[in-house]
């Protein structure tokens, strides 16, 4: 179990063998040097899994301290990892596709003439932050990951700071991210206060010792950095921006790990949420909103990134609807399977910007099915998971979700339908991605825009490597077998494992909601049926009558450009956040600050004034003292003669 | 080591060192004396705190290296010198600050070498002086010996307006402290009037428990505070701040940084031991008035354009953080306070280094005349990213763990105004992103070629100054427990003296507050 | 002998005389006579009481006086000196450099 701590130190090393010696390494050492670090992360973390295996079921989750962080007086924070089967499996995830990612970025950064030691470096610091986070044992250790993460995403999405988008993106996120920390470091200061620590055991333990109203207030303040963090409604703002990164980054930090943190810690922090039914509630309809409102805008954007950012915040919506439905298994469950589809989304899209020199705009692709011919199987793969069609993982993920927010005591009729409806809207948008991508004439130019990659040989595409091929054919199995653990009425591999993690402080029994049965199948058909409807619709709007598409965005040009706009929210905060704080800032500065110095300086100004009139008394001619003094004295004798008599 | 004098040595060896510095052979223009002699000075102070916060155990509560003899026994004065959990980390680190400072100021030493090094090395000594007085007097003398260096630094190696800014910055701070001045006559004289052992005292241990009616003793708190509050400052006592720090020489900031965090730990070594029932009543105001200047600060701060002025306006928002800490009296707070004293030294001295030395390279201290200077200096860009990202707090490194204890103290005893100020986070990731982003980030704007700026990344003099701050703020994120355990049993001690229990406070003496405090932990 | 009044009496004129020789004189010698004739009109007082008291201490004064004075007059005389040098003239009217 102890070998947990090599999975941190590991790109740990990486990151810093990168950052302190790599000025002196060759440029293709960089990417090498990450990777592995990164693979032996992930053969650590096996064994690791091995290890709490081994264990009886009951005992399966461990409090490993490493040391003393932050003892003061009556408050302490370790430094430690908290192993039980959901942070093993996150650990899993991360090290795994992490390791991918890393691998396909070998082949995807090649290119880049500065900037990759930074890169490989930060992307390493990244991984070993988001382990801090998964592994942490305490809130505090958490908020330590949770940070760590927002900088390295930072970091990562201004990697070409020197464009004026990258960086104010970059910006845009922390700063989103920070105020998700603000409410996250106050949730946690609530905690302390009730429960007297901030040690998951303890407050776990005593969870059901404070009142609902204390209980609630805690969850929701926790909810506002997972709603920043995921990127979920009304805090998602940063997340679409957040693509001007490199590809890779935003396969694997803004879609198949990082943002998947909220997620985490709804799951991880059930024994609070369970109590707070108000929270769930909000959770379960903003994850519902999220969902649709992230689908709806995915429907019209023309970046295939941005395309792909929305539909990883409405998937997230979906696994905030299935934690608000007390379905913490299902929202694993989904993340899990996310993280290979979603991930491998990107990466075929990363191979397709990639061959084209760097051209994001799906307006200006097309036509390059028989051209990247594995980007496109990879896409189309990583659609139909999304798309919910069996046998593919999401099928079996998302349905989980729909179900359990039809039948779940939390759940009702109308987050059921949401979440059905969304995923046909989904099918649809990320077909309609993946039609005008690879399908009828190309409308791209090589030649232009190429700040990514520049181009080279045969038709004037790039065509990926090695290094990126593997990830793909990986990610396309994962993307396919996913979700075959968890097959209701068959398989129960996936919540057998989990079981542990929701039986952990025995007062409680989360449900754990054993899906199957006739409803199950009926509405698991049903929306598979709605993806594949969405799905030829796709195919019938964008490649059989491409005019009718143009025609419909023509006739509800007012529904289209709200979308188009996503719904104006950043315009919306823009004026009544942005603004306003701007502008108390310089009201401040400009004549508060005035003021303030004019009260100081007035003073002093009064001092001089009235040393000015009183100087006139001194006029330098000797017999004016005399006199003064002779005056003085007069006055005195006559005070003494007069007084003391 | 017990033997030697170790804290007079702190405080007499940069002094002596700079006077003779000021009054080196040789041409007054040569710099190559005055800089080794500096250099070896402040190094050996560094090497004399660091051996004695080592030796300084983790959790000591009393006073140790103490040092008293009698300097004007008529009136009860004494040079009484003493080490304990609040002050220790702060004297180690006054002697951290100076080499960085000296090192940075290797080729800015405004042609007046020995002068300007010598300065330094007064200010150093003063401020360790001011640090660890345990004597009303004494520390009044060295209280206002700190402002004679930095007024001569700020008025002869200072900016365009470097004598407005240098009279402001004495005058407001010396006025402030007249009125302590008054309060210890004052206080001395009940003491020596009232108690049933007459002599007169300025000790600090001799006048805590003195006895004093309700509105005596809010007066002289307030007296006290005023002065501590101008140096700190607190919002609205802060406009001498961004002006002296505009005007003063960049590389003198990094102890400046420690100049106003001697009015911080003032408040938990004078005004709340000595006036407990004032400190409680009162301290409410003074905490929410830091709670204004963490959020005002900040904003401010994200309105400005040139650096200086910026991290000045950001001191402020740090300074509230303290402020908040010391004021919500609650040992968490207290530590956190004295950690993130230390965290704010480094933090901001770096940063205030990185300013100069980008100052250096592009002639300007205005964050828009240049954009996109990480493409040129990778190793300068990394070395702003931790500083900034220390300055805003991030987690992991130490700016987080002194203001989370800060906040998770006041949110305790000062709900509303813990809530209020944990916004500041937010806010001091505005300005601190902001500066980064307009001189890093974004199209590159090359200034005209100039003879007179440095070319090329940080040289590995500019790395050394550098170097022992980055460390510190690493080292302090991730493993701060060293620090937090030698703060923690005074921190509890000092706030416990004035939260305990009404009739207890009265006749209270620093013997009987660690009794309580021991006994307190032992039922805990 | 004489009264003692009458010793005040030539005290107090001297001391007047000496009074308006500061105030309306502009010659520094001149009022440093003047001055001298003050500070002898304050020990002629001390004398005259130390006399009729039988007491020393008046005489003592005296004594400090005028060394004093003497004292006054080298440090005074060496300042009009120079100032001679540096303006060739000695009217105090015109050594105004006190004036605020």
């Amino acid at each position: 179990m102890g070998l947990v701590w090599l999975c941190l130190l590991f790109p740990l090393a990486g990151f810093a063998i990168n950052a302190l010696l790599g000025r002196s390494l060759p440029r293709r050492a960089h990417g090498i040097i990450a990777t592995v670090a990164m693979l032996a992360a992930f053969a650590v973390a096996w064994i690791v899994l091995a290890d709490l295996l081994s264990l009886p079921h009951e005992e399966q989750h461990r409090n490993l301290i490493l040391y003393n962080w932050v003892p003061a007086d009556g408050f302490n924070a370790t430094f430690g990892a908290w192993l039980d089967p959901l942070s093993v499996l996150l650990l899993l995830i991360v090290t795994g596709v992490g390791f991918v990612i890393h691998l396909f970025a070998i082949g995807y950064m090649a290119e880049e003439e500065e900037g990759q030691r930074r890169f490989f470096a930060y992307l390493n610091l990244f991984v070993v932050a988001m382990l801090v986070l998964i592994l942490a044992n305490n809130f505090m250790l958490l908020l330590v990951g949770w940070g760590g993460v927002g900088f390295a995403s930072f970091a990562l999405i201004s990697h070409y700071f020197f464009r004026e988008e990258a960086a104010d993106a970059a910006v845009k996120a922390f700063v989103i991210n920070t105020l998700g920390d603000v409410g996250m470091m106050l949730g946690i200061f609530l905690i302390w206060v009730t429960y007297g620590a901030v040690d998951y055991e303890t407050v776990f333990r005593n969870a059901g010792n404070a009142q609902t109203g204390t209980i609630t207030a805690i969850t929701l303040l926790l909810l506002v950095g997972a709603l920043a963090k995921s990127g979920q409604v009304p805090l998602h703002t940063w997340l679409p921006d957040a693509m001007a990164g490199p590809t890779p980054v935003s396969a694997l930090i803004h879609a198949a790990t990082m943002v998947t943190a909220g997620v985490y810690l709804l799951v991880r922090a059930w024994p609070l949420y369970e109590l707070a039914p108000a929270t769930l509630t909000t959770i379960a309809w903003l994850g519902a909103f999220t969902a649709l409102f992230g689908a709806l805008i995915g429907l019209v954007q023309t970046n295939i990134k941005r395309v792909l950012a929305f539909s990883t915040m409405s998937q997230l919506g979906y696994m905030f609807l299935a934690a608000g439905v007390g379905a913490y298994s299902a929202a694993i469950f989904h993340l899990l399977t996310h993280a290979f589809f979603k991930a491998l989304l990107f990466l075929a899209a990363g191979v397709v910007i990639h061959a084209i020199g760097g051209e994001e705009d799906l307006r200006r692709m097309g036509g390059l099915r028989d051209k990247v011919r594995i980007a496109w199987v990879a896409y189309g793969i990583g659609g139909l998971a999304i798309a919910g069609i069996p046998p593919f993982s999401g099928f079996f993920s998302k349905d989980e979700i729909i179900y359990s927010a039809f039948t779940s005591t939390r759940g009702n009729v109308v987050l059921g339908l949401i979440a059905l409806l969304t995923g046909g809207i989904t099918a649809f948008y990320v077909f309609r991605s993946f039609f005008l991508t690879f399908y009828r004439t190309p409308r791209y130019g090589i030649g232009h825009g190429g700040t990514e990659a520049e181009h080279g040989h045969g038709d004037g595409l790039h065509q990926p490597g090695l290094e990126m091929r593997i990830p793909l054919i990986v990610l396309s199995v994962l993307a396919i077998v996913g979700g075959w653990v968890l097959i209701p009425d068959a398989v129960h591999l996936f919540e057998d494992y989990l079981e542990p993690v929701f039986a952990y402080p025995a007062a409680f029994n989360a449900p754990v909601h054993a899906a199957g049965g006739a409803t199950y199948w009926m509405i698991a058909i049903g929306a598979a049926l709605l993806g594949a409807v969405g799905i030829g619709a796709a195919y019938y709007l964008y490649v059989l009558r491409p005019a009718l598409a143009a025609d419909l965005a023509g006739r509800f040009a007012g529904i289209h450009r709200t979308l188009f706009n996503r719904f104006y929210v950043d315009q919306l905060y823009d004026t009544i956040f942005v603004r306003p704080t701007r502008a108390f800032g310089r009201a401040f500065s400009g004549v508060f600050e005035r003021g303030l110095n004019g009260l100081v300086n007035g003073a002093g100004y009064l001092v001089r004034e009235a040393s000015v009139t009183m100087r006139e008394v001194q006029t330098g001619y000797v017999r004016n003292y005399a006199l003064l003094i002779l005056g003085g004295t007069v006055l005195l004798i006559a005070y003494v003669l007069f007084t003391a008599v | 080591m017990s033997g030697l004098p170790i804290l007079s040595i702190l405080i007499f060896l940069p002094i002596v060192g700079g006077i003779i510095c000021l009054f080196l052979p040789g041409r007054t223009d040569d710099p190559a004396a005055a800089r080794w002699l500096g250099l070896g000075a402040s190094l050996l102070t560094l090497l004399i705190a660091l051996l004695a916060l080592i030796g300084f155990a983790p959790g000591t509560s009393g006073p140790v290296l103490e040092e008293q003899a009698p300097w004007i026994p008529q009136f009860g004065i004494s040079y009484h010198l003493g080490a304990d959990g609040l002050n220790i980390l702060l004297i180690a680190l006054t002697a951290i600050l100076t080499p960085p400072a000296i090192i940075a100021s290797w080729t800015a030493l405004g042609g007046r070498p020995r002068l300007f090094i010598g300065l330094l090395l007064l200010l150093e000594g003063s401020i360790i002086g001011a640090l660890s007085s345990l004597d009303l007097i004494l520390y009044f003398v060295f209280w206002e010996a700190m402002l004679i260096p930095m007024y001569l630094l700020i008025s002869t190696f200072g900016g365009a307006r470097r004598g407005y800014a240098a009279l402001k910055f004495f005058i407001y701070t010396s006025a402030g402290s007249l009125l302590m001045l008054l309060a210890m006559l004052y206080l001395s004289y009940a003491h020596s009037s009232r108690e049933a052992s007459a002599a007169p005292s300025f000790d600090l241990r001799d006048l805590i428990g003195t006895q004093l009616s309700v509105a005596e003793g809010r007066w002289l708190f307030l007296a006290f505070a005023l002065a501590f509050a101008i140096k700190l400052p607190i919002f609205p006592l802060h406009s001498w701040l961004p002006d002296a720090y505009k005007q003063a020489p960049v590389t003198v900031l990094v102890l400046a940084t420690m100049l106003v965090k001697v009015g911080a730990y003032s408040f938990l070594r004078f005004a709340i031991p000595l006036f407990p029932d004032a400190a409680r009543d009162l301290m409410p105001i003074l905490a929410a008035l830091a709670t204004v200047g963490i959020i005002y600060g900040g904003l401010v701060a994200a309105a400005q354009r040139d650096m200086i002025r910026l991290l000045a306006y950001s001191s402020l928002a740090h300074l509230g953080f303290i402020g908040l800490g010391i004021f919500a009296l609650d040992a968490r707070g207290v530590q956190g306070s004295l950690l993130q004293m230390v965290n704010h030294g480094v933090s901001s001295g770096a940063l205030f280094l990185i300013a100069g030395m980008i100052a250096a390279r592009v002639g300007t201290f205005d964050i828009d005349a240049h954009g996109g200077l990480a493409r040129r200096w990778p190793v300068l860009t990394g070395t702003f990213v931790l500083a900034a990202f220390s300055s805003l707090g991030l987690p992991g490194l130490n700016g987080f763990v002194g203001e989370f204890l800060i906040l998770l103290g006041a949110f305790r005893t000062q709900r509303v105004l813990a809530c209020i100020a944990t916004f500041g986070v937010l806010i001091a990731a505005i300005y601190v992103l902001r500066l980064f982003r307009r001189t890093m980030f974004g199209r590159e704007r090359r200034p005209e070629a100039n003879a007179q700026l440095v070319s090329g990344d940080l040289s590995g003099r500019e790395i050394a100054a550098l170097g022992p701050l980055l460390l510190l703020i690493v080292w302090i994120g991730v493993y701060p427990s060293p620090f937090l355990r030698r703060t923690e049993a005074a921190a509890r001690d000092t706030v416990s003296a004035v939260t305990a229990p009404a009739p207890a406070t009265t006749a209270l003496t620093v013997g009987a507050t660690a009794l309580t405090a021991t006994a307190e932990s032992a039922t805990r | 002998m004489a009264p003692l009044s009458y010793y005040f009496i030539l005290s107090a004129v001297l001391f007047t005389i000496g009074t308006i020789g500061v105030l309306i004189r502009k010659n520094p010698l001149i009022m440093f006579m003047s001055i001298e004739l003050m500070l002898n009109a304050a020990n002629l007082s001390f004398a005259s009481f130390a006399r009729a008291r039988n007491l020393l201490s008046g005489q003592v004064i005296a004594f400090f006086v005028i060394a004093v004075a003497a004292a006054e007059v080298v440090v005074g005389l060496a300042i009009i000196v120079s100032i001679f040098r540096s303006r060739q003239s000695v009217d105090v009217d015109d050594v105004s450099m006190l004036k605020g």
